[in-house]
């Protein structure tokens, strides 16, 4: 039998075959090697994400580091993304030329309203580009799907852009002003309703009525220009969108309030997730029922009977890890789905690299180094130019 | 049973974090799969209807009579902003997206050249283009030009509009109005300066414009003129010695098939004091006819394909070193001939020499990149590929004449061409490099022009690649206006619908 200590030891040298791949994974993705102030930006931000990574694995906090990586990737994502707005049709307003010309990005949230028209028709009922675009319909469509495949609804915390800002402004109070801790079940499947409310509708009028009228991110986005009282209406209900579901609410309950009560795609990723490979389980042996983990998680997807009887949080779990982390019993542990009960660790500490606990934190900060690659660089570079006075 | 299902299920989840980087580093491939077997379409509501006929116009044919050149100003440098290349008729759409417009037809222009040096609220400022349109037959209308002394033409009159669109880059409304002056009203303009295209969408709903909706057979004449704010009609007065001043202020018109433009735009009358009368280009959906190339013309067009890459001479190695070719003229024979290794040895060979040789710098960068393509390792790959772009950066800093800057562009555009677009992003940049080098191809004489065709090909090619298809579009048809085609580039251009006949010889 091994010690103790010299499992430990084991298994941290272990671990370094997963932070290895990863640092080759973050070097070929990230690193733009010969471009003067763009290599020093994609070198910081290579750096940063291995530091994290390596924190994630080696304190096993990943909810922490994952919420580090995911409120700077949101913050990040903006600039540049706007910029690039401005260089492809000049102005970050959506006009409708740009519709004329499908230069509108195609954004996740689009795809539960579409597939379905897609799958029945063959048409997408939003203007964007097929292929070739840098948030073409193709390109999104098969990360969605590579993505809902390993992570299922974890896209909502490891690779969606939006998410960052939602868990930044549920993080910027220390308690909760409204506790909403248990509530009601009409507001838990809330989003589930507006899915399909919105998919009917928007089969019905051929139209992405979400991006039309309830995106509470066209604020940090692409606003429509205003030009009639239609135009007018919806620029006021995406502000009030914004400021009331992305920075009031979560500033209060401290929960990621658009994501879990009103964001369609969360409600059709928690569909998904059936297919996906990972969920979280709970050893309800080992749990000592004090629910912090109600508590703690930020999507309302823990109740008293997921420890109590079913061993697992609600569907609509993001699999982000605070209950994880949370949990002092150590019962709450990243899993394979459809398993029954919870998986028990192994105590081969070669084997720890074949265990969820390490596998989903990997597979899914892959996705996250690849996706935020393509625009976090960009916007360390702009912050240095902006600092070396180079931006006018 | 248990055990086999738990192996199973980590064996996948070790399948799928390993093939997360290669998904995204084969995406594009992923992507043309899926294209294949479930193609979509975005709503023609969104996109303005879905085509119902394109013309198309020849290249090069921005010179009226045949006598015109453009203004000698700095503003008009850009070539072709006056060359019409394609019309487009969408069919009507009824129920309109994310537009002001619920009911409205379509209609895309597309130009050899966009630009807007002039700073034209609708994205251009060259020309000024009108389209009339005739729904009636020769029932009703006019033959005459909607603004007297404008264009300086006539109109046929079996066809005489009802109604004309009157376009130019200073205003984002173009006017529709009647023949009669009973309507008048703005359509909206829009361009794509990326694809060198205008689009107005013709509201159907409120006017005379509405018979369109039935399907019925409707004529356009296109009419190009050069933009003057203080012209009548805006269009540029046009003055050279000895002009007649009946000679069409019109710089490109769309001619229906058979019909020489230079001949139509020549055919005003001194004696009777008579303009030019032009012939409509006519859709009737009721005799639509498929505007695909015959299976057999295709066929013919592949076998000449297969001929000439056959009768593609080759030498063996010995062959080319008994040549006494020295410097870059053997490094180039080598590449030819795909003696790759050769060529990389003589390129460093001469770049130790002449460490600025701007054409072995060029050849060393293609060479790098396909050493890229053979390495064993992604990052070994990603990492030659990234080495040739500064091999090509240093050959742009150093390339002076027209033959060491084609020696670039051709060997950027190619490599361009063959990375993987969603990890490298380069198709648009090889696009550019492609025309750049069909530019020189085209000022130099003989076997040059078939050249031209196929970088402009290779431009198309790379433009598809990178979702641009209208520019793409301009391409093949410029290349297909070259006389000199290859047996290969003209199978190349039949594919995709822009060549209609094998040649006869």
């Amino acid at each position: 039998m091994l010690t103790k200590n010299k499992t430990n030891l084991i298994e941290y040298i272990v671990k370094i075959i997963p932070m290895a791949i990863m640092m080759w994974i973050i070097y070929f993705f990230t690193i733009d090697p010969h471009n003067g102030l763009a290599t020093a930006a994609s070198w910081i931000y290579g750096l940063y994400l291995c530091c994290l990574y390596a924190l994630m694995l080696f304190t096993k906090r990943t909810a922490l580091y994952r919420r580090i990586f995911f409120i700077s990737f949101a913050l990040m994502f903006f600039p540049t993304f706007i910029i690039n707005l401005i260089e492809t049709r000049g102005r970050m307003g959506l006009s409708e030329a740009d519709i004329v010309n499908t230069e509108t990005p195609f954004c996740h949230i689009v795809i539960p309203i579409t597939v379905i028209q897609a799958a029945l028709s063959k048409t997408i009922i939003f203007p964007a580009r097929l292929s070739g675009h840098y948030a073409s319909i193709y390109s999104m469509l098969t990360i969605w799907l590579a993505t809902s495949i390993v992570l299922g609804r974890g896209w909502c915390s490891w690779v969606c852009f939006y998410g960052g800002w939602e868990e930044g402004t549920s993080r910027l109070s220390k308690k909760k002003r409204l506790n909403i801790d248990k509530p009601p079940e009409q507001l838990r499947t809330f989003n589930y309703a507006m899915l399909l409310f919105l998919v009917l509708v928007s089969g019905v009028t051929v139209s992405s009525i979400y991006c039309e009228w309830f995106c509470p991110f066209k604020l940090v986005t692409e606003y429509s220009e205003i030009t009639d009282f239609k135009s007018y209406l919806a620029t006021i209900i995406f502000i009030c969108a914004f400021f009331g579901l992305v920075v009031v609410m979560p500033f209060l309950t401290k929960k990621r309030f658009q994501c879990s009560i009103f964001c369609p795609f969360g409600a059709f990723q928690s569909i998904v997730d059936y297919i996906s490979i990972y969920r979280v389980s709970i050893d309800t042996d080992k749990c000592k029922k004090c629910g912090k983990c109600i508590s703690i998680c930020p999507t309302l997807s823990m109740t008293e009977a997921c420890y109590k009887e079913t061993g697992h949080p609600l569907r609509s779990c993001t699999k982000c890890g605070e209950c994880i982390d949370s949990c002092q019993a150590g019962a709450i542990s990243y899993d394979f789905n459809h398993r029954k009960r919870a998986r028990k660790e192994s105590s081969n500490p070669f084997m720890i690299l074949l265990s969820p606990s390490i596998l989903l934190p990997f597979s899914a900060f892959i996705f996250s180094v690849i996706i935020s690659s393509s625009f976090a660089p960009s916007t360390i570079k702009l912050a240095m130019m902006a600092l070396s006075g180079g931006i006018k | 049973m248990k055990k086999v299902r738990n192996i199973i299920t980590v064996l996948l989840a070790v399948v799928a974090a390993a093939s997360i980087p290669y998904f995204f580093i084969n995406q594009e491939s992923i992507i043309s799969y899926l294209q294949r077997v479930f193609p979509l379409k975005v709503d023609e509501r969104y996109t303005g209807g879905d085509i119902s006929a394109e013309f198309i116009d020849p290249y090069g044919d921005d010179n009226g009579d045949g006598s015109l050149s453009y203004p000698a100003y700095e503003q008009w440098s850009t070539e072709g902003t006056l060359d019409l290349l394609k019309f487009t008729i969408h069919k009507p759409v009824t129920d309109g997206k994310w537009t002001s417009l619920r009911v409205f037809q379509q209609l895309d222009l597309c130009l050899a050249g966009f630009s807007n040096p002039l700073s034209g609220a609708a994205g251009f400022s060259n020309p000024v283009i009108n389209i009339y349109i005739d729904i009636d037959g020769s029932a009703g209308g006019s033959t005459k030009t909607a603004k007297s002394r404008a264009e300086l033409v006539s109109f046929s009159p079996l066809a005489p509009w009802d109604f004309v669109v009157s376009i130019n880059g200073f205003s984002q409304k173009a006017d529709l109005s009647s023949f009669d002056g009973s309507y008048h009203s703005s359509v909206m303009v829009y361009s794509s300066p990326s694809e060198n295209s205008i689009y107005i969408r013709l509201p159907l709903e409120k006017n005379g414009l509405l018979p369109i909706m039935d399907g019925r057979k409707v004529s356009y004449y296109v009419v190009v003129g050069a933009y003057s704010q203080l012209a009548q009609g805006n269009f540029m007065n046009i003055k050279t010695r000895g002009s007649s001043r009946l000679r069409p202020r019109v710089f490109d018109y769309l001619s229906p098939d058979g019909v020489d433009q230079h001949k139509m735009l020549s055919s005003w009358n001194e004696t009777s004091r008579s303009y030019a009368e032009l012939k409509p280009v006519t859709w009737d959906p009721a005799q639509s006819e498929s505007n695909s190339i015959a299976n057999e013309e295709l066929e013919k067009l592949k076998n000449l394909a297969e001929k000439e890459l056959q009768s593609q001479p080759s030498k063996k190695l010995g062959e080319i070193s008994q040549e006494n070719l020295k410097g870059t003229a053997l490094l180039i024979e080598y590449f030819n001939y795909s003696y790759f290794k050769e060529a990389e040895s003589e390129a460093d060979k001469i770049l130790s020499e002449e460490p600025e040789n701007a054409i072995a710098l060029a050849y060393k960068g293609s060479i790098t990149a396909m050493n890229g393509g053979k390495a064993s390792s992604v990052i070994d790959s990603v990492n030659l590929v990234q080495k040739a772009y500064e091999i090509f950066d240093k050959t742009e800093e150093v390339a002076v004449t027209d033959e060491e800057k084609l020696t670039l562009y051709m060997n950027r555009g190619n490599v361009s061409k063959s990375i993987p677009e969603s990890v490298f992003l380069k198709s648009l940049s090889g696009a550019k490099d492609f025309e750049r080098a069909a530019q020189i191809f085209q000022t130099m004489d003989g076997e040059n022009s078939s050249k031209a065709a196929s970088a402009l090909i290779n431009a198309g090619e790379c433009y598809i690649r990178a979702g641009k298809n209208t520019a793409a579009e301009v391409c093949f048809i410029k290349a297909s206006s070259i006389s000199s085609l290859s047996a290969a580039d003209r199978y190349k251009l039949a594919l995709r619908g822009f060549i209609q006949t094998a040649p006869s010889n």
